[in-house]
């Protein structure tokens, strides 16, 4: 019979039936074989096996040195030991394939939902990686708070407070259901969905989704129409994100008619933001596909443009000290750069020309401004 | 998951899961394009959570050792998938890998990136409206 198969089929209480020579001895004759197998099998796992009957080795050393001591109890725990190392070692020869893991955990239960957070996140981080789509700074800092409650979860779990990780891994997925929603309206294009747990009816859990499109929807224009942002439209919506965490933390809590009373006044926030954004007009009509190649060309590149310009402004905005006249130069660069656009279109190349001149001195002047540190820049066509 | 947990049973799994730890170890090990924070972290606390089990299992506290068995499934595997998203932007994307930790920005050379992009872009745009008015001409 194969050593391999010998040391699995030994039953637990194998080693209760010899004397303490005998265990020893059987040991020192069970790593000795294995030892040797190990080196004449090809197998994934011979360095797994080697590790686990060095460790064997170790513990037959130690049970020795008690038997020695006359301490027959300490040289039976450290024999089984060895033999716990050895039964591993001989399963990892024994496995031909990697032992395939099957892991399902219960419905509803708390590690599912984990679980179910955990592969969220993997399949959000693999669309986007795989898509190269944009990442704004509002869905960022949530992806990173939804991570940290992932690990909250956990360690809850591990302490045993299952009822609360099991509803902080919940309301992560609704978040994460809502920031797959904003990174697919961000970039104009099916990325990932992921669902939630419907743990009250439907009806609640819809609505709840409907404050998520309004806000995404309202966040999504904003973004490119105002490269620093718009005040009063961001309070509403800020007001609006607040109350989309109370209905969810409401929802977890089963507490239907809090629901229906956050998503009715976060509705009402979202759509103030969505009238005020509408009152000031959308100004990305030059970003907007035309049917020749040549404005399909433009368009891509236009968004592309728009996308760095609007990044660059909210860098400046937030590191750099007294960031207006810089911002301010970006903005003449964008209106510029959009009137060159759609003089291109016009086929009005004069127009293009100046235009484009325009936005390149003005990008110029902002550079000198926050990365050369110039204090009175100024404009040069070199 | 199976309800009835025997010796045999957590020991299988602790060996399956050890054979999936020690492949997303030399998988990452050989990555040399990248060391993720966050996969780092959760190979090492599923690693821990293996420990522990098998220490479990040699004192026979089976529902310790099935408990961590979870923990470090749990973690394994969405190292696992971090790891494989980061493998498909180093194969198909250009390395701007999506972080899910906090990871300072310098503030100076992320900007000089945008500027050098957009002034490259300007100066391609007029080269482009010349060469189109020297056609006209």
């Amino acid at each position: 019979m194969d050593i391999f198969e010998q040391i699995k089929s030994l039953a637990g209480d194998w080693l209760k039936r010899k004397d303490a020579n005998e265990k020893l001895t059987r040991m020192l004759e069970m790593i000795a074989d294995a030892s040797a197998a190990v080196e004449t099998r090809k197998s994934s796992f011979v360095g797994l096996a080697e590790e686990r009957l060095k460790m064997a080795e170790e513990a037959r050393k130690k049970a020795l040195k008690m038997f020695e001591e006359d301490s027959m109890e300490d040289c039976e725990k450290f024999c089984e030991r060895g033999l716990l190392h050895l039964q591993i070692a001989s399963a990892h020869m024994l496995s031909e394939d990697q032992f395939k893991l099957e892991m399902t955990f219960d419905e509803g239960s708390a590690e599912e939902s984990i679980e179910r957070l955990s592969n969220g996140i993997a399949r959000l981080k693999m669309a986007v990686e795989y898509s190269n789509c944009l990442v704004s700074d509002h869905v960022k800092e949530h992806l990173l708070e939804v991570v940290r409650q992932r690990e909250e979860a956990l360690s809850l779990y591990a302490e045993g407070g299952e009822e609360d990780a099991h509803r902080i891994a919940e309301g992560a997925l609704l978040w994460l259901h809502y920031l797959g929603q904003q990174l697919e309206l961000d970039n104009d294009k099916p990325i990932i969905q992921i669902e939630p747990i419907v743990k009250l009816s439907p009806k609640e859990m819809i609505s709840i989704k409907t404050l998520i499109d309004s806000i995404v929807h309202c966040r999504s224009v904003l973004q490119v129409t105002h490269t620093r942002g718009y005040t009063r439209v961001e309070r509403y919506l800020t007001a609006a994100m607040v109350n989309l965490e109370k209905s969810i933390n409401a929802y977890l809590d089963g507490d239907a008619d809090r629901v229906a009373r956050m998503v009715t006044t976060g509705l009402m926030e979202a759509r103030m933001a969505d009238e005020l954004l509408k009152s000031t007009g959308p100004d990305e009509g030059a970003y907007e596909v035309l049917a020749s190649e040549l404005a399909d060309d433009l368009t891509i590149k236009g968004r592309e443009f728009f996308r760095r310009l609007v990044i660059l402004s909210r860098l400046i905005k937030d590191n750099f000290e007294e960031p207006e006249r810089a911002l301010n130069k970006l903005d003449s660069v964008n209106f510029n750069y959009k009137k060159c656009l759609a003089a291109m279109r016009d086929q009005d190349m004069s127009t293009a020309s100046r235009c484009a001149k325009l936005a390149h001195l003005d990008l110029d002047y902002a550079k000198q401004l926050v990365i050369e540190g110039v204090i009175e820049p100024s404009y040069s066509d070199t | 998951m199976s309800k009835v947990v025997t010796k045999n049973s957590v020991m299988s799994q602790l060996v399956a899961l050890e054979q999936f730890l020690n492949q997303l170890k030399e998988d990452v090990e050989h990555a040399k394009y990248r060391r993720n924070q966050l996969v780092v972290q959760s190979l090492q606390d599923a690693s821990e959570e293996l420990a522990s089990g098998f220490k479990n299992l040699a004192r026979e506290k089976l529902s310790r050792a099935h408990l961590n068995i979870k923990l470090a499934w749990l973690r394994a595997s969405y190292a696992r998938q971090l790891f494989d998203a980061e493998t498909v932007e180093y194969e198909l994307g250009d390395g701007d890998y999506l972080e899910l930790t906090e990871v300072e920005t310098e503030f100076l050379p992320a900007a000089k990136v945008h500027f050098s992009y957009l002034e490259s872009e300007l100066k391609h745009m007029r080269s482009e409206i010349q060469a189109r008015v020297g056609k006209a001409k």
